[in-house]
């Protein structure tokens, strides 16, 4: 499917060399330059995890396949202004915190629990029963409600942190607080998500 | 993701295990043609940069051309004043080159200060006035000339009477000779003020003959009062005649150079003016003027060397 996608990517993706050298600062360049192959091998890099990090934030594929489609045009209009002051991962993470951000304030609230948590709940496995065997497809789902129970900034965070690997400082400049705020919102975030797997 | 990563943090023991379960949760890729839109935008917004990159360039260019122009006008105004130092930074120049013409040096002169006065700027019009005769008497040049150098010095002053209604007509066939003259005598005007000088000679000429057919009454024939009128009699045909009266109208056009130039805004020249009337014996003249000098310019020191005019 990639390789039909966007071939001259696949192209690109077969050259070891290549893959391994350039950066995404290096190809978010070229791509400024007018290298549209560039940016093809960029996309593939983070299409899969910022699509997930906007799933997760938005909970409903629609949505979050508009904002994930919003935070990549917004990539393309900018492409000659980027400069490889922070990591691409940043600046793209950034973008898509700020689309979250004007998402999160259009609605006046914040994203409010699905509408079928109780049910959710009520279908996880009790695990004081003898039956109950941890599986891998529990413990995803648990980890998902657990997620979704999570305040925005504490989940944005989370995932910022569990998905990308992003360091504190990063996290703290894609949304825009300081190191200590981003450390307390894992911290929580992390106990939560524990909380729930161990329960 | 990136190869470079200078704050990377790793993740620990507790997080690597929920960081595995997170990855491995559903929901994965976004789908393919919402790739393909993507990856469409990003090729359409490349193809559709030349023409604003060009257009970008285009706009820099115009830029720069503005930019360049201002700094070239700038240069070139430093350059002018670098060239042609203000009256307050101007020291005396040397001498001119005997080519050089006493037009340019009029010119010049409007940039020099009471200070600047410099022995080149006095000595450079004597020298264009080296060979010509010594001047008419003021008695006999002054009114019209004083009448014709407040009308151009001092706009602000009432204009003076017509000069045709008080006085006939010049000779037609002599003022052009004359002025000819005359403007040959004195490079040192311009065009306009050759204009005017042109009518003051003409004028002088006339009453220089009528002087002369007064004086020459016993001698007189019918056709002086021609002569007086704008013809030229047989007497005033003669060589002598016509030597005097071209020496007369020299003076008369040498006097009233400067008095025809515009001296606004030029005191400086003003007073070189003053100082030739001076030089030249017309001490009427030169008081007059500089009594107008002092009213026009009160602010403005009289030199020293004209400061004996200002007595009775």
């Amino acid at each position: 499917m990639v390789s039909r996608v966007w071939p001259n990517a696949s192209k690109l993706r077969t050259l070891p060399l290549m893959q391994g050298e350039l950066t995404d600062e290096d190809l978010m360049l070229a791509y400024g330059a007018g290298d549209t192959s560039a940016f093809e091998v960029l996309y593939s890099r983070h299409r899969g995890p910022l699509f997930r990090f906007m799933l997760r934030q938005v909970r409903d594929h629609g949505t979050a396949e508009e904002m994930y489609q919003e935070v990549w045009q917004r990539v393309i209009v900018a492409r000659a202004r980027y400069r490889p002051e922070a990591k691409f991962t940043t600046w793209l993470y950034q973008i898509a915190h700020n689309r979250l951000t004007d998402h999160w304030r259009a609605l006046s609230h914040r994203p409010p629990a699905p509408d079928d948590a109780i049910e959710r709940a009520e279908r996880e496995p009790d695990p004081s029963t003898p039956e109950r065997q941890l599986s891998a497809f529990e413990e995803r789902r648990r980890l998902q409600l657990a997620l979704e129970e999570l305040p925005a900034d504490q989940r944005e965070a989370v995932m910022l942190r569990l998905e990308q690997e992003l360091s504190l400082e990063e996290i703290g400049e894609i949304t825009g607080v300081g190191r200590e705020t981003v450390k307390s919102r894992l911290r929580y975030a992390l106990d939560k998500l524990r909380q729930r797997l161990n329960s | 993701m990136t190869t470079h990563d200078p704050h990377h943090e790793p993740l620990d023991s507790q997080e690597r295990e929920l960081a595995r379960i997170v990855r491995a949760l559903p929901g994965g890729e976004p789908p393919a043609a919402l790739d393909a839109m993507i990856l469409k935008a990003s090729q359409d917004a490349v193809a559709a940069a030349p023409n604003r990159r060009r257009s970008r360039w285009l706009a820099g260019g115009a830029v720069w051309g503005i930019g360049s122009a201002a700094a070239a006008v700038l240069a070139i105004g430093v350059g002018w004043q670098v060239l042609n130092p203000s009256p307050a930074t101007h020291l005396p120049m040397p001498a001119r080159a005997p080519a050089q013409s006493a037009a340019a040096a009029a010119a010049d002169s409007a940039n020099d200060d009471a200070a600047g006065t410099t022995v080149e700027f006095r000595d450079q019009p004597r020298k264009t006035y080296d060979n010509s005769p010594p001047p008419a008497p003021a008695e006999t040049a002054a009114p019209s000339v004083r009448a014709r150098t407040q009308a151009q010095a001092f706009p602000g002053s009432p204009p003076p009477a017509p000069a045709a209604a008080p006085t006939p007509p010049a000779p037609m066939a002599t003022a052009p000779a004359v002025t000819a003259r005359a403007t040959g005598a004195i490079n040192a005007i311009d065009v306009s003020s050759v204009e005017s000088t042109t009518i003051l000679s003409a004028e002088q000429v006339q009453k220089l003959d009528k002087q002369e057919a007064s004086s020459n009454s016993a001698s007189a024939k019918p056709s002086d009062t021609a002569v007086v009128s704008g013809s030229l009699g047989e007497e005033a045909n003669s060589p002598a005649a016509l030597g005097r009266r071209e020496r007369e109208a020299q003076s008369a056009a040498r006097v009233s150079v400067k008095a025809e130039s515009d001296f606004r805004g030029r005191p400086v020249t003003w007073l070189a003016h003053i100082r030739r009337l001076r030089d030249d014996g017309d001490i009427a003249n030169a008081r007059e003027s500089l009594g107008e000098f002092r009213k026009r310019y009160p602010e403005f020191a009289v030199p020293s060397d004209l400061l004996v005019l200002m007595g009775p």
